[in-house]
């Protein structure tokens, strides 16, 4: 087990552990930032014991803004708008997160569950390393959540994405994607586009299910940032 | 004295007179021998005269039953192969306003009673007499009739009352393959006709008539032969690719599947009356359809093309023609225009202070677009200059704060830039280039937008580029337009926010000096009210973007030849309807499109590369007249209200109705004469439908006249002509069947040669030709225009060439999933095997429909689609479509191509000869007389005839063009006369 963690570590996707199961643990700090594929409303985390709750904000194209989480190593994140005379624990719980140890940036990737269920939770949680040691600028992570398998080239050399998180790639300022994806025995075009990074940026390519039915064209997200410095706590941008 | 002794001469005399009794006696003998000799033969001439008389006895007989079952309009044929029964080659005689599988009578001798099934193919036998037999058809006994009994009332006695007997039968020539048509296409000379390319049109739209493999009618020894072919047998002397001459085995072998030719009238079985002529009387389906076929008022004259004239030159007999741009008319649930298709729209903003100052500035909003236009034609268009006027652009586009927490400005999008946003699209055709000069067949062009900083829009509208796809580079800073009265800090970082969904319509004009035309309007798919990523306010992000593509086949991979067939609508439709578009792949949130740019898709149909100009790149779908419309088969290209394309002719139309008229009953209906306007027929040569036949002369003796056959409402014609090739689509035999789908064919003597476009143009001159292949049988998509877009190159291993500026023998540049190949060639080829398969499957499908219900009653029925014949997704399909299943024909071809043979293309070569019963009968018949005291047959005789239907009712006081509900009782009850119109007695060695 500590094995495939370490495993899982390094590729920056860490396994997520049911909360139930995870015994009570000191606190500890994390930043973090959120992003789901279509923005979520209404969702809320309490950043610190008796704190008021935060509301999350998601961006469409963007990482979120980042924050700053001090708790047990799990993140709960419940519905409704953030006022302080609401009970945190009284709300509906629509996601949770065990915090892997020893990261101290973290992207939340928020994926919802389908069917959406009538109670609970409606969201799980991908989490993903998000330090400028796994990724720094210069560098293109794809992150493989849709649900095909996808190939192609960047910059014409051959690139083969396994489901997940991918090794981060050294592109520089700019990388021709193209990926495309087996059906019935053939090729299709899954993936077409041209990441252009300014200097200092990063990028983190998500790609998800087709939108139409039937499609083989896997939705794309591509966020754009600079790493965060590691002696620079993160705030909201 | 002695006397001299006396002569002895008395004997002598006995002598004489022996010999003179004795010649007498002889010359008795001889007169009585003669006699005898003189009145046998007198009386086998006799008995002769008599069994002749009893065989004319029964050609009257036949002919009249005939007449009285088949002679209305309502009456369909076929023979009893199909029931499995004794008889085989028996006619039997349906009504067609009834559905039962139990005909009215079968035409042999024993029903001209007052039981018209006295005599059934199950229960013929007892008194038999061969009507056809090994010297026909090689088989002993092949059909055999009850002899009926001839009674002379004046003889004394029961027995001895029976003074001879008959029989007949009579054989449905229409259900066998007419393959001794001759070929007169070379005498169709006249305007348009008038130049060796167009002279081949007809051979392309209906063929050239069925075809065997056992000779060619249409080479040089037996086109000749042809010429003067007057009976069955003499098909015998045809050579066959041997160069040996067909020989009679072979005859007798096809005697039930080949005639020389069968003839048609021109009628409806159900509700009877004379078909109408659609060349002379387009106007019938209303007047979008006669826009349509009035090909010369939108097809470029070659001799004075417009400008820019195309590249290379139109030579003299063109093989090209290109199309003017021609704004929508619709009527009668048609759609008629000539316009390019919106295949590719992306239009994105930026919103940001003004030149993304970081001070406190007015906000600007920056557009910037692509669009893409295709040309979805086998013909070029004459290139125009363009308008796309957009609306539905969102008026409250509202730009928050984040930094100050309140809204900054909400901007109208259409007071900003106008409403609608009118965006001008010009053809530059300032470049040489051949494909800057035509708009070629198949194509698509992209406009990008052309910075202007201005903030003043053109009268013309905002300017684009042409023959762009680089956005970045070619747009520049955008379109820019300042709002007023707004000022916002650019270091705040705000988003836009618009919360009701937007419907985006692109209206494209032509721009033409004497006014500008509407051509179509496309409509966006719905738009979701969004909230942009936040950025400081100063940003060139363009934070928004409308993006959508025409669907095409890879947008449902699982199922691609789903496109165009399943589609709700046409492509073609001036309204065209957000079913036909795609939003990009992110969905329908103009939010997820931030500083979207990319336009590149190899693997789309309707994609072409920034340096393509290969003829691999373009995919033409509908071809537009260029010539007189010669079969209702070509009618698949009309545009349809509320249907997908190609569907006349295919099942799908279902109970479509177009004018008034079912489109499946057009079929019935109407017939093309090739009559249009501007045809420059005169009589004594063939129509341009070349197996229309003309009468010699009209009852008055007079010569039918292009008058006699243009009257206004489309129903003169059908008065004189008779279709020639006829084919009944009851018919069972495999082999006929064979022949009249190789109707369209292109054997040694002739070919097929197509344009051999250049890679590196797309296009090239009308004498640089290329030739087919030559096949069993070719079914042309493109009947007119084939030869224009025929050139295409097949897959590289799993890549084609669509994307490619290489061609073969080179691998593709760019792989691409795009057939484009498919859809460019424009006509099926089907091999030997195939046209033996889909043969095949047509019959056993027309025995198992036959069983149970008997024959086709109407063209609409055959055609239609029937639930006994539903495809694998339960739909409800047509037997015909259901045979080209079961023969497995379409299983290699992945997309709705002109690859994928449908119904409506056998139809475009078939749907003139194609009828539901027979005009042209073969009567065989037999008389014998007999002996009055001992019974023989005492004398034989047997007789064949040729029967026609013709238009002329048997009481001629009703024209012929009046319907059954209006006639006379009489011709209620016997409709059109039959005329024999060949004789011959036969003896029992030709039996």
């Amino acid at each position: 087990m500590r094995v495939t963690c370490a495993v899982l570590m390094a590729l920056g996707l860490a396994p997520r552990i049911p909360a139930a199961s995870i015994p009570a643990q000191p606190e500890r700090t994390v930043h973090f930032s959120v992003f789901s594929a279509i923005p979520i409303t209404d969702l809320c985390f309490l950043p610190q014991r008796g704190s008021s709750p935060r509301p999350v904000e998601f961006y469409p194209t963007a990482r979120s803004p980042a924050y700053e989480y001090r708790g047990s190593d799990v993140l709960e994140f419940r519905q409704g708008p953030a006022t302080a005379d609401t009970d945190f624990k009284a709300r509906a719980l629509l996601a949770q997160v065990s915090m892997p140890p020893g990261l101290l940036h973290v992207l939340l990737l928020f994926v919802p569950l389908v069917p959406a269920p009538a109670t609970g939770l409606r969201y799980r949680i991908e989490v993903m390393d998000d330090g400028g040691a796994s990724h720094a600028a210069g560098g293109l992570r794809i992150a493989n959540f849709s649900g095909r398998a996808l190939g192609g080239t960047i910059d014409g050399r051959p690139l083969v994405l396994k489901t997940g998180l991918n090794p981060v790639l050294g592109v520089g300022r700019s990388a021709a994607v193209a990926l495309r994806t087996p059906f019935r025995g053939r090729s299709y075009p899954a993936f077409t586009e041209t990441v252009e990074l300014a200097p200092g940026e990063r990028a983190l390519l998500i790609l998800f299910p087709p939108y139409r039915a039937g499609s083989l064209e896997v939705q794309s997200r591509l966020l754009l940032d600079r790493p965060p410095s590691p002696e620079l706590l993160p705030g909201k941008r | 004295m002695n006397a001299a002794p006396k002569p002895r001469d008395s004997g002598f005399a006995l002598i004489v007179a022996i010999l003179l009794l004795a010649f007498l006696a002889l010359l008795l003998l001889s007169l009585t021998t003669l006699m005898r000799i003189d009145s046998g033969s007198a009386g086998n001439l006799r008995k002769q005269a008599e069994a002749r008389q009893n065989a004319l006895l029964a050609l009257d007989l036949a002919v009249g039953h005939l007449q009285r079952t088949a002679g209305p309009d309502g009456r369909v044929t076929a023979n009893a192969e199909a029931l499995g029964l004794a008889h085989p080659h028996y006619t039997g005689v349906w009504d067609a306003a009834a559905d039962s599988a139990a005909p009215l009578t079968w035409l042999v001798s024993g029903n001209e009673g007052r039981d018209p099934m006295a005599v059934t193919p199950a229960n013929s036998s007892g008194d038999a007499v061969e009507l056809v037999g090994r010297q026909t058809s090689g088989r002993t006994a092949d059909v055999m009739v009850p002899r009926q009994s001839v009674v002379d009332p004046s003889r004394p006695g029961t027995s001895r009352a029976v003074a001879g007997h008959y029989a007949w039968w009579i054989g449905d020539q229409g259900i066998k393959a007419p393959v001794a048509l001759r070929d007169d296409t070379s005498a169709i000379d006249y305007v348009p006709y008038d130049s060796a390319r167009r002279q081949r049109l007809p051979g392309q739209q209906i063929g050239r008539g069925p075809g065997v493999p056992d000779f060619e009618v249409s080479d040089g020894e037996n086109a000749a032969k042809i010429r003067g072919l007057a009976a069955f047998n003499q098909i015998a002397f045809l050579r066959k690719p041997d160069g040996t001459a067909l020989g009679v085995a072979a005859l007798r072998e096809h005697y039930h599947d080949w005639s020389p030719d069968n003839l048609a009238v021109l009628a409806a079985t159900r509700p009877g009356g004379l078909r109408r002529d659609l060349s002379v009387a387009p106007g019938l389906l209303g007047g979008a359809f006669a826009a349509w076929a009035d090909y010369r008022a939108y097809l470029e004259d070659p001799s004075a093309p417009a400008p820019p004239p195309p590249s290379p030159a139109y030579a003299g007999d063109p093989l090209r023609r290109r199309h003017r741009l021609t704004p929508p008319a619709e009527a009668g649930g048609i759609t008629h225009g000539v316009w390019p298709i919106l295949t590719y729209f992306l239009l994105t903003f930026n919103v940001r202070t003004q030149s993304g100052s970081s001070a406190t500035k007015p906000l600007e909003v920056r557009a910037r677009w692509m669009f893409t236009l295709w040309n979805p034609y086998t013909s070029a268009l004459v290139p125009e200059n363009l308008r796309m006027e957009i609306t539905g652009l969102p008026a409250a586009l509202q730009v928050v704060d984040e930094t100050a927490g309140s809204v900054a400005a909400t901007i109208s999008l259409p007071a900003a830039y106008g409403s609608p946003l009118r965006i001008s699209l010009p053809w530059d055709a300032s470049v040489p280039d051949a494909d800057r000069q035509s708009w070629l067949p198949g194509r698509v062009y992209t406009w990008t937008a052309l910075e202007d900083l201005s903030g003043v829009p053109p009268p013309a509208g905002r300017a684009s580029r042409f023959y762009s796809r680089n956005l970045s580079a070619d747009a520049g800073q955008g379109v820019t337009q300042g709002i007023p009265g707004t000022a916002v800090d650019g270091d705040h970082v705000c988003h836009l926010s618009v919360t009701a969904a937007q419907e985006l319509a692109a209206r494209l004009w032509v721009v033409r000096p004497g006014g500008d035309l509407a051509l179509a309007t496309f409509h966006s798919p719905a738009f979701a009210g969004f909230t942009t990523t936040p950025h400081k306010v100063s940003s060139g992000t363009y934070q928004f973007s409308y993006l959508f593509r025409l669907a095409e086949s890879l947008d449902t991979p699982a199922a691609p030849g789903a496109w165009l067939q399943d589609s709700a609508g046409d492509l073609r439709r001036s309204d065209l309807g957000a079913d036909a578009f795609v939003t990009g792949p992110n969905g329908n949130r103009p939010e997820l499109y931030e500083n979207y740019a990319t336009i590149s898709a190899p693997d789309r149909l309707c994609d072409r590369a920034a340096n393509g100009v290969s003829y691999n790149e373009d995919a033409p779908l509908f071809e537009l007249p260029r010539a007189p419309l010669l079969s209702l088969g070509e009618l698949q290209h009309l545009a349809l209200a509320g249907l997908p394309p190609f569907s006349i002719g295919h099942p799908r139309s279902g109970t479509a109705v177009l004018g008034g008229i079912p489109a499946l009953e057009l079929f019935d209906r109407f017939y093309f004469s090739g009559l249009a306007a501007g045809v420059d027929w005169s009589p004594g040569k063939p129509l341009p439908n070349p197996r229309l036949q003309l009468p010699a002369h009209k009852s008055d003796g007079s010569a039918v006249s292009r008058a006699d056959l243009a009257a206004a409402d489309g129903s003169g014609g059908a008065r004189y002509l008779l279709q020639g090739g006829a084919f009944n689509l009851n018919s069972v035999s495999r082999d006929a069947w064979a022949a009249v789908l190789r109707s369209v064919r292109f054997p040694g003597t002739t070919s097929f040669d197509y344009l051999d476009a250049a890679a590196s143009t797309g296009t090239g001159g009308d004498g640089s030709v290329r030739v087919a292949a030559v096949t069993a049988a070719q079914f042309f998509r493109f009947p007119q225009s084939a030869p224009e877009t025929g050139k295409a190159d097949d897959p590289w291993g799993s890549s084609t060439y669509a994307a490619s500026t290489t061609v073969p023998p080179a691998p593709p540049s760019t792989p691409s999933l795009a057939n484009t190949q498919l859809f460019r060639r424009g006509f099926r080829s089907l091999s030997p095997a195939q046209v033996e398969r889909l043969a095949e499957s047509i019959v056993a499908l027309n025995r198992e429909r036959q069983m149970t219900a008997g024959p086709w009653r109407t063209l609409a029925g055959f055609l239609g689609p029937d639930p006994a014949y539903a495809d694998e997704n339960g739909r409800p399909t047509s037997l015909l479509e259901r045979a080209i299943a079961t023969a497995g024909l379409n299983g290699s071809i992945p997309e709705f191509s002109s690859q994928w043979l449908t119904q409506a293309d056998i139809l475009t070569a078939l749907a003139p000869v194609l009828f539901t019963r027979s005009d042209t009968f073969v009567i065989r018949t037999y008389g014998d007389v007999s002996n009055p005291v001992t019974s023989a047959v005492e004398g034989r005789a047997w007789a064949e005839a040729v029967v026609q239907r013709t238009p002329v009712y048997v009481d001629p006081a009703d024209p012929e063009d009046m319907s059954p509900p209006m006639l006379r009782p009489l011709n209620s009850a016997l409709g059109r006369r039959f005329r024999i119109v060949d004789f011959r007695w036969l003896t029992a060695a030709d039996i």
